[in-house]
């Protein structure tokens, strides 16, 4: 089915479509990989000269509510343009809504966050192409996919080949297409040796999830670990996390500006990734990770990643060709050897791996063409 | 060329609830009368609503399901009934799965080449609409209500209104008035848009062009004779309702019947209504022999006695609500040589000057104003007799079926592109998401709270009482009625 064909009147004169608007059902404010991924999606597809407007909820209040006041929350719009933001606005939902049908296309990030979806769905039609992306809030899950028959403009264009795989199982036309890393990022090289690097690190929200306690635990009291990430939507785990570090070098930095976080994850050994399935208080998070952005920052800074076996962290891992830096979930004493393993690499077999995973991103998860790949794979598709 | 010719209609006659069923019917019948083969599409309807003949000689197929939104019992019955209120909201605004599935078979063996929409409330519009634009073929929407405001009053739930001005954008649509144009632009606009007056069937009583002339000179000569009419008979026909100003006309026969032209002026209505205020009028009269002499419910008549009666009337009024599209039953009052006096915001002022070819009204409520037209009236017979003559030519001009509004829609028929068409699956994931409400219905059934439970007690308490409960029975009551007759 050809849609561009559609895209004219009846008079055979172009419709006048504004390319994409690109929303995502969670607040991007928030600090964490998924909101990146959009934020970074937004500058990707407006430096490939199709105008991109990035619409995200205010405030979290949105997500949960599905009475009528869910049309007059706010709404924040960014309008890119050749990859940088050109202005930003306020709109209501309702506002957004009104506006869906003027788009080519309709990209949906965290399609799993809310009820709305339907409400953007609908509001859809025929001659629209529209992508859907989960980053893992997944609050509405069971209904959508109860509620959800798949239509021939509608693609799923998962994180992860893993995250397909999930999607796979309620409806067809998944894909999956990697991306984490911008070309000018790669090019910073180094001048640290393995040998003045002092310290582990871990980066991201403090949450029970993503497992900080199994860094905790593995590490030797001689060593020193650095956590960086927001640390006020858990008080209760950002004290457990206290309690644990006790009589061991760990510090809890909170958040930092990104050139700081850069600066330390660059000179620590490796970059601890401990996200689980399962946390500290016996709660199943089957989703955790879908990514695992934090692996390419860490190559990007010239640092090896340590990851649980996650199923997405094993994934990227694996792609990168690290996957023997990858330690048995929730399991300190795997971690140990691995921090060990990494500890023991020679100046040069560190660099070597570093250069390999990066010539590997270089290949697959570049930004600059992002847009370019994702439509060579809906064509292929 | 002869075409197949699929129209649409929420209800259709013997269901009747107003003009916008009978212009359909009357489509039918002129369009299968000069060779094209026509099918309606509508639905079975409750018995409340059966008060016309069955219509012969036309293919209906009664496919959707009962629009029983229009029962006022019904309404109340269920009003606090969750599936009720989410149904509604969707034949209102929204999509009913079985109506889209129906009318999608339908084209799809009857393959139409034109799929004609009257009106699709109650039946799912926005599914309604969708269903036939996703089909190849030539779709036009007649517009006789304010379909847009309707839309927007059900969408506070949930929102289709963006879906509903994408499918207008791929319509042409005919307005029944300007008024009806502009307030269909609420969501964007149709494809295009040409405003194509009600019309009446002027062959039927002017069969004969010089007959008809003859008859207008002769009626013309018969006045000029008279200064002044010694007797006003008045006359109103249609639905007995507040809406259509039958309870302003009864605050004016009032007027009348403590002025000194009580003796000289009389209005009759004719027509069946609401019963609860049908009940009250009723009453009223009796209660006051003054007013029973002006005012006189005449009750209804079939469409055929009814013709034969206008002519023995001086004067038709319409009080109509400035919101009123294009109202038909001024225009069999106009094609009767009875001059007609209406509201000047009404649809149907559009093609009528003041003292012209009507007399209009600024505005409904204000009694004096239209007292005083009357009293103009009583005093200018030959004028009177000169509107009717305008009113005739304007009709001609206007709103003859056969001359004016036959080949305007043909223009529009002709150039009405056929729709590329899209797969039916479209509309079908849309019901799905749609089956059962992703959203809260906001429904408030009852005032909740010890604050609200105390006034309850309170106000029952009152009402109780025989002397106070009375007073105060009746005092809600003319807020009520001030309320319906201003709004």
């Amino acid at each position: 089915m050809t849609y561009t064909n559609c895209l004219f009147d009846h008079d055979g004169m172009p419709n006048k479509l504004k390319s994409i608007l690109l929303i995502s059902l969670y607040p991007i404010s928030a600090t964490g990989g998924g909101e990146n991924y959009t934020l970074n999606c937004a500058k990707s597809i407006s430096m490939a000269n199709i105008g991109c407007e990035l619409v995200a909820p205010s405030d979290r209040s949105f997500i949960g509510d599905s009475s009528e006041r869910r049309f007059h929350k706010w709404f924040t719009k960014q309008v890119f343009n050749a990859g940088s933001v050109s202005y930003t606005t306020q709109e209501t939902f309702r506002e957004i809504l009104e506006s869906v049908p003027a788009y080519e296309y309709l990209w949906i990030h965290q399609y799993l966050a809310t009820a709305s979806v339907y409400d953007l769905l609908l509001a859809t039609h025929n001659q629209q192409i529209i992508y859907l992306t989960n980053h893992g809030f997944e609050e509405y899950a069971e209904d959508f996919w109860i509620r959800y028959s798949r239509l021939p403009n509608h693609y799923f264009i998962e994180v992860s080949k893993y995250s397909a795989k999930r999607t796979q199982q309620y409806t067809k036309s998944v894909n999956h297409l990697y991306a984490g890393a911008w070309k000018k990022n790669l090019e910073i090289s180094s001048d640290i040796s393995i040998t003045d690097k002092n310290k582990f690190v871990c980066v991201g929200r403090l949450l029970p999830h993503k497992a900080f306690e199994v860094a905790i635990d593995a590490l030797p009291k001689t060593d020193h670990l650095v956590i960086i990430g927001p640390d006020s939507e858990n008080p209760a785990y950002k004290k457990f996390l206290e309690t644990k570090s006790r009589g061991k070098n760990v510090h809890i930095v909170g958040e930092v500006v990104s050139s700081e976080k850069d600066r330390i994850v660059a000179s620590s050994i490796a970059l601890l990734v401990n996200s689980s399935s399962v946390t500290y208080q016996n709660r199943v998070f089957p989703h955790s990770e879908l990514l695992g952005l934090v692996v390419i920052e860490a190559i990007l800074n010239n640092t090896l990643p340590i990851t649980s076996s996650l199923p997405a962290l094993k994934e990227v891992m694996s792609v990168l060709k690290i996957e023997h830096l990858v330690y048995q979930e929730r399991n300190p004493k795997s971690l140990y050897e691995k921090m060990n393993l990494v500890r023991s690499l020679s100046n040069n077999e560190y660099r070597v791996l570093i250069e390999q995973a990066k010539d590997i991103i270089r290949q697959q998860f570049l930004w600059d063409n992002y847009w370019f790949n994702l439509q060579n794979i809906i064509r292929k598709s | 060329m002869n075409m197949k010719i699929l129209l649409v209609s929420n209800i259709f006659p013997p269901h009747v609830r107003g003009g916008y069923e009978l212009g359909c019917l009357e489509i039918a019948q002129k369009y299968s009368q000069i060779g094209h083969s026509v099918i309606v599409a509508s639905s079975e309807n409750h018995e409340t609503f059966k008060n016309y003949p069955h219509p012969e000689h036309i293919d209906v197929r009664r496919i959707f399901n009962p629009v029983n939104y229009y029962d006022e019992q019904y309404n109340h019955h269920f009003q606090t009934n969750s599936i009720y209120c989410y149904e509604k909201i969707m034949a209102f605004a929204g999509y009913i799965e079985p109506n889209c599935i129906a009318l999608r078979r339908l084209i799809e063996t009857e393959s139409p080449d034109l799929v004609w929409l009257f009106n699709p409330l109650g039946i799912g519009p926005i599914g309604i609409l969708d269903t036939i634009v996703s089909c190849q073929t030539k779709v036009i929407i007649h517009l006789m209500e304010h379909i847009d405001a309707v839309i927007q009053d059900y969408s506070k739930s949930v929102n289709l209104t963006a879906k509903w001005k994408h499918l207008k954008s791929q319509v042409t649509a005919v307005s029944c008035s300007q008024k009806i144009l502009e307030s269909n632009t609420i969501f964007g606009e149709y494809y295009y848009n040409k405003v194509i007056y009600n019309w009446i069937k002027l062959d039927r009583i002017y069969n004969d062009q010089d007959l008809y002339e003859d008859q207008i000179l002769s009626d013309s000569t018969l006045s000029s004779g008279e200064k002044r009419l010694n007797y006003l008979k008045i006359l109103y026909f249609g639905q007995l309702s507040e809406i259509k100003g039958v309870a302003i006309l009864f605050k004016l026969a009032n007027l009348i019947a403590k002025s000194a032209y009580k003796d000289r002026i009389k209005i009759e209505l004719y027509g069946k209504g609401e019963d609860l205020f049908v009940d009250w009028l009723d009453r009223e009269i009796k209660n006051d022999a003054q007013l029973a002499k002006v005012f006189v419910l005449k009750g209804f008549l079939n469409k055929e006695s009814l013709q034969q009666k206008i002519s023995e009337y001086d004067i038709a009024i319409f009080l109509l609500n400035d919101n009123e599209p294009f109202a038909y039953a001024p225009l069999e009052a106009m094609s009767k040589q009875v001059p007609v006096m209406l509201t000047e915001k009404a649809g149907n002022s559009e093609i009528l000057k003041n003292e012209y070819n009507a007399i209009l009204v600024k505005d409904r409520n204000d009694i004096f104003e239209i007292y005083k037209k009357l009293i103009w009236c009583l005093e200018n017979p030959k004028l009177l007799a000169d509107i009717s003559q305008n009113a005739i030519k304007t009709l001609k001009q206007e709103c003859d079926l056969d001359n004016v509004t036959v080949p305007a829609l043909n223009e529009i028929i002709d150039s009405t592109p056929v729709n590329k068409g899209y797969s039916f699956e479209h509309v079908l994931s849309v019901c799905e998401t749609l089956k059962y409400p992703y959203f809260e219905l906001d429904i408030n059934p009852h005032m909740v709270g010890a604050r609200y439970k105390f006034i309850d007690i309170v106000v029952n308490h009152l009402y109780a009482n025989p002397l106070f409960g009375k007073l105060l029975h009746k005092q809600v009551k003319k807020i009520i009625h001030h309320y319906r007759s201003n709004r």
